[in-house]
């Protein structure tokens, strides 16, 4: 059986006599574990890892990790007049890795995120998706139980996104663990063994991606963006209304494909025209969307 | 220890090219038009313990209030590195590059004003000192502002005390509550060691008279390392505001 690596019991924090940020949030990783913190901005998910990794005391409850976590927040600071190579390690040195062993491994983990022809550059002429980059690299090349990682595809590319996702699934087959926060569903979705929704201070609900989709009890879902107003009920047969807000309203049912023609007639009939209409699996992002009420990303950032 | 921030200290001073030849070139610019000038040794020797003083405490606490804010020493905080070790080493180094830079005006000034080895000896000496006491300074003033202005002001306001302490400013009065605190000023020896060399030439340099400031000086460094934790998580906490 694998180890637990880091758990949280009843975790509650405020800053100062501020409202609750968590409020009885509980979690356990076990080693070779990626667990996926799935939330909308302000939902407590950066204060959850700043507690993990000791930068902030809970108000109360309990937590606990194996060993000092690597950890990597959307600000990851560098020393921009040092290189790429340098930097990584410069982290290592830190930690105690010796000189040679340590350029080694920095050298290696700025090749496994495609940073090789750049290693020798100072940061300070990074782009900011290198030095998100750099910022992963250092965090894995650590070689940490556990990695705390913090928005870790903002700013990234998909090639980025890809590298990420193969040092994560290499980091879990060698038994090491990571507790990613963010609000990219579908990136949860391909990378996390176990996802954690945070809404409001606290967890809407925890399990494997496919659980909690399942959970929906919706093989498909139907997007639809009208022109004018939203038909506000008596959909379809067959099909019910998950979300529905300004002019973009989601639908699920079995079957969806051959019901195209029924839904737009319904909204025509109601509200106005269509202007888009498409037809999709359910992720992560319309459990979110069942469970809060809110769509994980805004209009302007999808 | 592995020195990593004692080399990481010294690696960006060599590296940021445009301040390291700043840092070269204005204390000669200031120190050699006026320490080759007709006025007086005291006011000559003030000059130097002001720049020297300055030197140290802006060096020190301005980068680390970037630091702060940057999120790098949260960084080196997560790494298990220790606020403590950090700020000992950091300091050190920090007082060893300042030093360095101002080798080249101390050197052109020990030829220029012709002042004799044991002198020259003595003033290089309480260079360290002073720049040891200033950095340290510079710690603690970073540890209690906010913001890169407040620290400008912390600097001035606490680096003219140290200076008005150490009795630069004053004519000495002997018995006075000013006097006992002269004594124990780690800037003492750098003004009396300048004011020996421009009155005597340097021929009575009383290194037994220094032991009392180089005390002061290690209690003081034993006190920065004490409280090494406390100081760089509230440095840390300087972008949060909290």
């Amino acid at each position: 059986m694998s180890s637990r690596i880091a758990f949280a019991e009843n975790l509650k924090f405020s800053y100062g006599t501020g409202p609750a940020v968590l409020d009885d949030v509980s979690l356990e990783l076990r080693s070779g574990e990626i667990l996926g913190l799935l939330g909308l901005n302000g939902s407590g998910k950066t204060t959850l890892l700043r507690l993990l990794s000791r930068l902030l005391q809970p108000t109360s409850g309990q937590l606990g990790a194996a060993e000092a976590p690597a950890v990597v927040f959307d600000r990851a600071p560098f020393q921009a007049s040092l290189s790429g190579l340098e930097n990584i390690a410069l982290a290592l040195a830190l930690r105690g890795v010796r000189g040679d062993e340590a350029k080694t491994a920095a050298s290696a983990w700025l090749q496994r995120f495609d940073l090789s022809a750049d290693e020798h550059r100072p940061v300070g002429e990074y782009s900011l998706g290198m030095r998100r980059r750099l910022g992963l690299a250092e965090a894995f090349a650590s070689e940490r139980s556990l990695c705390l990682l913090d928005e870790p595809t903002l700013g990234l590319d998909p090639a980025g996104q890809q590298l990420l996702g193969q040092a994560l699934a290499a980091g879990a087959t060698a038994g090491r663990s990571a507790i990613i926060a963010t609000n990219d569903a579908n990136f949860a979705q391909r990378v996390c063994h176990r996802v954690l929704l945070l809404h409001d201070s606290r967890v809407l609900a925890e399990g494997t991606p496919d659980s909690l989709i399942t959970s929906l009890d919706a093989p498909t879902i139907i997007e639809v963006v009208t022109a004018g107003g939203l038909p506000v009920d008596n959909p379809p047969e067959g099909l019910s209304v998950v979300a529905s807000a300004d002019n973009r309203l989601t639908l699920s049912g079995t079957d969806c494909s051959g019901r195209l023609p029924d839904v737009c007639r319904w909204i025509e009939a109601s509200a106005g025209s269509v202007q888009t209409i498409r037809v999709r699996e359910p992720d992560l992002a319309d459990v979110f969307l069942r469970l809060a009420g809110q769509p994980l990303v805004t209009e302007s950032e999808s | 220890m592995t020195g990593a921030i004692w080399r990481l200290t010294w690696a960006l001073a060599v590296r940021r090219r445009r301040l390291l030849i700043w840092n070269f070139l204005v204390p000669i610019l200031l120190l050699v038009p006026v320490m080759t000038s007709a006025a007086a040794a005291q006011h000559r020797a003030v000059v130097v313990a002001v720049f020297v003083m300055f030197f140290g405490v802006y060096g020190s606490c301005i980068p680390l209030i970037r630091d702060g804010m940057s999120g790098w020493v949260e960084k080196i905080g997560l790494t298990g590195f220790g606020g403590r070790r950090w700020l000992v080493e950091r300091t050190l180094a920090s007082t060893a590059v300042d030093w360095m830079q101002l080798l080249p005006v101390n050197l052109l000034l020990v030829l220029l004003l012709g002042i004799p080895t044991d002198a020259a000896s003595a003033i290089l000496v309480a260079t360290l000192l002073a720049l040891l006491f200033a950095n340290l300074l510079g710690v603690l003033v970073a540890a209690f502002v906010r913001a890169l202005g407040e620290a400008a002001l912390g600097c001035a306001v606490l680096s003219l005390f140290a200076l008005h302490l150490a009795g630069v400013f004053r004519t000495p009065d002997p018995g006075s509550l000013g006097a006992a605190a002269e004594a124990w000023s780690p800037l003492r020896p750098l003004h009396d060691s300048w004011v020996g060399a421009l009155l005597s030439g340097g021929s009575e340099v009383l290194w037994a008279k220094w032991m009392i400031p180089v005390a002061a000086l290690g209690a003081l460094l034993v006190l920065v390392a004490f409280a090494g934790d406390r100081l760089a998580a509230r440095i840390a906490a300087t972008d949060s505001g909290a």
